[in-house]
């Protein structure tokens, strides 16, 4: 889709005029898709919706900057790598703080609310969670590069060509990461795939 | 089908389900090459996995406290630049030759404002004087005065006089 048909581009050029509410419009809609892309690289919660929050206010404060060169979810989603990255980097970097102890900026926000969707029974509730946890572990295990490319893969709107952009690599290497992060996914959980069951629908 | 056509399939399984056609090319390469049927349902099996991933869980007030820290890096942002400002103009003042430019400039202001006010006065004095003296003129009963301004700025200078002495003064000038 054209920058200009880009319905998220028209709205980012509002904020840029400082129309709080097309921002507003904008966290709705993508928060979702951020804290999906950014929750599998950081291991709490928490401090993924920090990040999350940061990639959303990083976004307001260079609205002065954004052109409509490119899809607004590419220019989020670059924010969103980037300071994943950086937090990366800074971890490595430094010891790991306590999870415990509010952080001195944030005393004055809202608490968080989080709403209870468990729904299944505790057995599978059980099972679900151990393999979602497999899953988890096995994405978070995988190289920056792969990691990204694959959850943004799980998003069908985001096309080949922005991930390219997103990760600043060409399409052939876009590819060549994703079958790679799926061949790795694949080894880690083969004891959770099931097999045999291709014969048995074809039958 | 061959073996770039099925890995073209396996490669778009990652982004979307396929039809049931290209499922059917999928059947029929397995049936071709059973190896393979392995491979594929790990395949499919793991792009189950991932679709199926819960969303990550996230606060409901999320994009309240989004804005909430929005509005707060304003204010802060908007107080340093008031700061900055600030500081700016105190350290300027704060030069010794800056404060004597200034203390000149509004020596100069202040002149310049006292002499517009005086000219303003004076200005306004003399215009109530020539318009007292024109209001002295419209006690005559001759019309004919107020038509030529010779007879007017004479008649001005002249002592108060009574009508009649002003109607032979326009005469006199007449002729």
């Amino acid at each position: 889709m054209a920058a200009a048909q880009d319905p998220d581009a028209r709205l980012m050029l509002r904020v840029k005029r400082g129309d709080v509410a097309a921002f507003e419009e904008l966290v709705e809609k993508y928060k979702q898709p951020v804290i999906n892309m950014i929750y599998r690289t950081l291991p709490d919660a928490t401090e993924a919706e920090d990040l999350a929050q940061n990639v959303f206010i990083q976004v307001y404060k260079s609205a002065h900057r954004y052109k409509a060169s490119a899809k607004f979810s590419t220019w989020l989603f670059t924010i969103a790598r980037n300071l994943c990255l950086n937090e990366i980097r800074r971890r490595s970097r430094h010891p790991a703080e306590s999870l415990d102890l509010p952080h001195p900026e944030h005393e004055h926000e809202p608490k968080r609310q989080f709403e209870d969707v468990r729904q299944a029974g505790p057995d599978t509730q059980l099972l679900r969670g151990e393999l979602e946890g497999k899953v988890d572990e096995a994405i978070r295990a995988l190289p920056e590069n792969q990691r990204i490319a694959i959850l943004l893969c799980r998003q069908e709107d985001v096309a080949y060509e922005e991930i390219c952009e997103i990760l600043g690599c060409s399409l052939s290497a876009t590819k060549s990461l994703i079958h790679r992060a799926r061949e790795t996914l694949k080894l880690r959980l083969k004891p959770y795939l099931r097999t045999g069951w291709w014969n048995d629908a074809q039958s | 089908m061959n073996e770039s056509d099925y890995n073209g399939l396996v490669e778009r399984l990652a982004r979307s389900p396929l039809a049931p056609k290209e499922l059917a090319s999928v059947r029929e390469y397995l049936a071709q090459n059973p190896e393979r049927t392995v491979d594929w349902e790990l395949e499919c099996e793991l792009d189950r996995i991932l679709r199926g991933l819960p969303d990550a869980p996230l606060s409901s007030n999320f994009t309240a406290r989004v804005l909430s820290q929005v509005q707060r890096t304003e204010e802060k942002e908007r107080t340093e630049r008031r700061r900055h400002v600030l500081s700016r103009v105190v350290g300027w003042l704060g030069s010794p030759a800056h404060a004597w430019q200034m203390g000149v400039a509004m020596l100069m202001l202040t002149v310049g404002l006292v002499v517009h006010h005086q000219y303003r006065m004076v200005n306004r004095s003399l215009l109530a004087h020539n318009v007292a003296a024109v209001s002295d003129l419209t006690a005559g009963k001759n019309l004919q005065l107020w038509q030529d301004f010779r007879c007017i700025y004479y008649i001005a200078k002249l002592p108060e006089a009574s009508p009649a002495e002003d109607d032979d003064l326009l005469n006199a000038l007449k002729d």
